[in-house]
């Protein structure tokens, strides 16, 4: 009832008599989205988008760890859990890329599969793509990455391939659509860029509101 | 209507008298408004952005139907389903039976101007439900009892005593001599007080900041994160959203977000950023089973027919409000309404049943700071005079002020007549004053005169004043 109600507003309020040629360009533009007013900061690749990219996160308290490759990151994992939850185990989805990490590196390391229930103290995934525009990590929600770990955790872990971050918000869509491994628009596609906060009592900046308090970044490569 | 008037006046008086109210809006300026500055400053883009996200809106509101159509196709390929609420009433009602048809006691929500716009918690709350707002200003404001005075800042008029008192008072189970050192010690309490909640909630409610027509997607942009456990933990999602709330595609979303968190809070980007697209999917162990998405018309397709349905763009930054005179003098509360500031005064009287509320239209200086800051470009002062004009024409206000406002009128459209009597009153005033140099009472005048001295003019009129500098007459 509503429906028709509102559908027959809508179509009253926009000159109904060109309704063919208004339907024709809805549809051509969903079709072709136009890329236009792209700033010059989201028109950078490679080493540049790299190095804005680790820029904009240095400025959220963002811990920011690089390693030259990947057999780097159990290491370098491993020294984040041991300074802030020492003992802790450290959750994780079931992402191919980072079961296949030489975690014997780090041989006091405590990896655990999340299981629904489970409330992780510090958790470890992989983004999908990158924001060098804004210091942004987009992750994919799915059984290799459940959205769960973004949220729930005091601390979180986020590794990102560097070749996987994009200059612009638009060419990270991009790079997650046309993921085979991700079948399309992910059911929870996560933007993150720093730790969770709020300034609501009294306006002062506090870090840790409902989700982690701490967030540290490995960039591959 | 000139009841509610009297009220909005009374409300105001009461705001400038508050000391804490005032100490917290002292902060406006050096906090939203310079912080936005910066942002801006930052970005050589900013004002072509600003250009580029009025086309969009402007092209989707001029095509609003397809874009709808679009989207409830979209987000029933990925498993949503979607609900048309034309009012308040339709909205609240589809709420409930959803909440009821899942056996649901305790429903956490994000934060939603929409959902303060329907009254949803009071209904859900008199059906025996509890509620629990889990954006912290939302928070503190539910255990207050009060509604938000900013639309993003909701809890913007407390102060950290406020807070601390109101959390002694709500949460005694706690330690009675627990100590609050910090604001952070405050915002540990509630984080433990609501991880609880979040955890146990059996339905989400959250607003939506855009919903993308080409991929069914909701979207939420917060700094704490709360939004994303109100909609991923819960076996049941509900978002509620209104029509003006629809983009084309992902892309459209992009540019609009470089503007959003710069005009509201001066970030580049929020914290999160979160797209939610269907329920739960195959082989997932997480997520709601069910996501239900509620189209709130309230009004806006009577806006869309208007002369007024630029205001159909906003993106609810609350940089208007940031940036208002008049806000900032007596915050979101006096307005009385769901939506204060600017975008208030020129969106209330085209919501459903809130017809009373031209006289906001009033509550401006027409400084048009509000419109040089919106970052879709909506003329707010045009929007509130159109208010203005049609309040006079439906004949509101009390007799003397139309009286009032005709005798002006007349007068300001005939200069041979205007430029005589204004040269005669201001002598007139000049020579009545002449002791004094201001005015304590002056008749017609109670409106300024009882706040203030009205200061005597000099003798001469401005036009005459102008007329003897062009002519070179020494001052």
């Amino acid at each position: 009832m509503s429906r028709a109600e509102i559908f027959a507003k809508v179509r009253a309020a926009l000159s109904p008599r060109d309704d063919d040629g208004r339907a024709r360009a809805a549809t051509n533009r969903l079709r072709n989205p136009p890329v236009d007013t792209l700033p010059a900061r989201a028109r950078v690749m490679g080493e540049t988008a790299i190095a804005s990219f680790i820029g904009h996160l240095a400025t959220q308290g963002v811990t920011i760890v690089r390693a030259s490759v990947a057999a780097g990151v159990p290491e370098a994992v491993a020294q984040i859990v041991t300074s802030s939850h020492p003992g802790s185990a450290l959750v994780t989805g079931s992402d191919p890329w980072l079961q296949g990490l030489p975690w014997l590196n780090a041989p006091n390391l405590k990896l655990e599969n999340w299981q629904p229930g489970v409330l992780p103290i510090i958790a470890l995934s992989r983004a999908a793509a990158g924001i060098a525009e804004t210091g942004t990590l987009v992750l994919a929600s799915g059984p290799d990455n459940p959205a769960t770990l973004n949220y729930l955790p005091e601390s979180h872990i986020i590794v990102i391939e560097g070749a996987m971050i994009a200059g612009g918000m638009e060419e990270a869509f991009a790079k997650v659509r046309d993921n085979a491994n991700l079948n399309g628009m992910p059911r929870t596609l996560a933007l993150v860029s720093g730790a969770s906060r709020t300034a609501d009592v009294g306006g002062k900046l506090v870090r840790g509101a409902h989700g982690p308090k701490n967030l540290a970044v490995i960039v591959v490569g | 209507m000139a009841g509610t008037t009297t009220l909005f006046k009374a409300r105001a008086d009461e705001a400038i008298a508050n000391v804490g109210l005032q100490t917290a809006l002292a902060e406006l300026p050096s906090g939203f408004a310079a912080n936005r500055a910066r942002a801006k400053a930052a970005l050589p883009e900013f004002e072509s952005l600003r250009d580029a996200a009025k086309a969009i809106k402007d092209h989707t509101l001029s095509h609003l139907d397809h874009y709808l159509e679009a989207f409830e196709a979209s987000a029933a390929a990925a498993g949503s389903k979607v609900h048309w609420a034309s009012t308040p009433e339709h909205a609240r009602a589809k709420i409930l039976e959803i909440c009821t048809s899942a056996n649901a006691r305790l429903v956490t929500k994000g934060k939603s101007m929409v959902s303060e716009e329907i009254g949803l918690n009071e209904h859900l709350e008199k059906a025996g439900l509890e509620v629990v707002e889990t954006d912290l200003g939302e928070y503190l404001i539910q255990l207050k009892h009060e509604a938000p005075s900013h639309i993003i800042a909701p809890a913007i008029h407390l102060t950290v005593a406020d807070v601390e008192s109101r959390f002694r008072e709500a949460h005694t189970h706690l330690a009675p001599d627990r100590v609050f050192n910090e604001p952070a010690d405050l915002v540990a309490e509630a984080r433990q007080i609501l991880r609880q909640k979040f955890l146990t909630a059996d339905v989400g409610i959250t607003g939506a900041n855009f919903l993308i027509a080409e991929t069914g997607s909701s979207i939420i942009v917060t700094n704490e994160g709360n939004g994303d456990l109100t909609q991923l933990l819960p076996k049941v999602h509900i978002v509620i959203a209104a029509i003006d709330k629809v983009l084309p595609t992902l892309a459209d979303s992009a540019v609009l977000m470089r503007l959003l968190p710069r005009s509201a809070t001066g970030q580049d980007i929020t914290s999160y950023i979160t797209f939610t697209t269907g329920p739960r999917r195959a082989g997932e162990h997480e997520g709601p089973e069910a996501v239900h998405i509620i189209i709130l018309d309230n009004g806006r397709s009577e806006l869309l027919a208007s002369d007024k349905r630029e205001v159909l763009r906003c993106i609810r930054c609350g940089a208007c409000m940031n940036h208002c005179p008049v806000y900032a003098a007596i915050g979101g509360h006096a307005y009385g309404t769901v939506y204060p500031g600017p975008i208030g005064a020129a969106l209330m009287p085209g919501l459903s049943k809130m017809h009373d509320n031209t006289h906001l239209a009033g509550a401006s200086t027409f400084c048009g700071a509000c419109a040089d800051v919106c970052p879709v470009k909506i003329p707010l002062p045009g929007i509130m005079r159109k208010w203005r004009n049609e309040d006079f024409a439906a004949k509101s206000g009390s007799f003397f002020q139309r009286t009032g406002l005709s005798m002006w009128a007349a007068l300001a459209k005939r200069p041979s007549l205007y430029h005589p009597v204004m040269r005669l009153s201001i002598a007139a005033l000049s020579r009545l004053g002449r002791r004094r140099g201001a005015f304590k009472h002056l008749p017609f005048a109670s409106g300024w005169t009882q706040h203030r001295d009205l200061a005597a003019p000099q003798g001469r009129t401005f036009q005459q004043l102008w007329a003897e500098r062009e002519r070179g007459v020494p001052e």
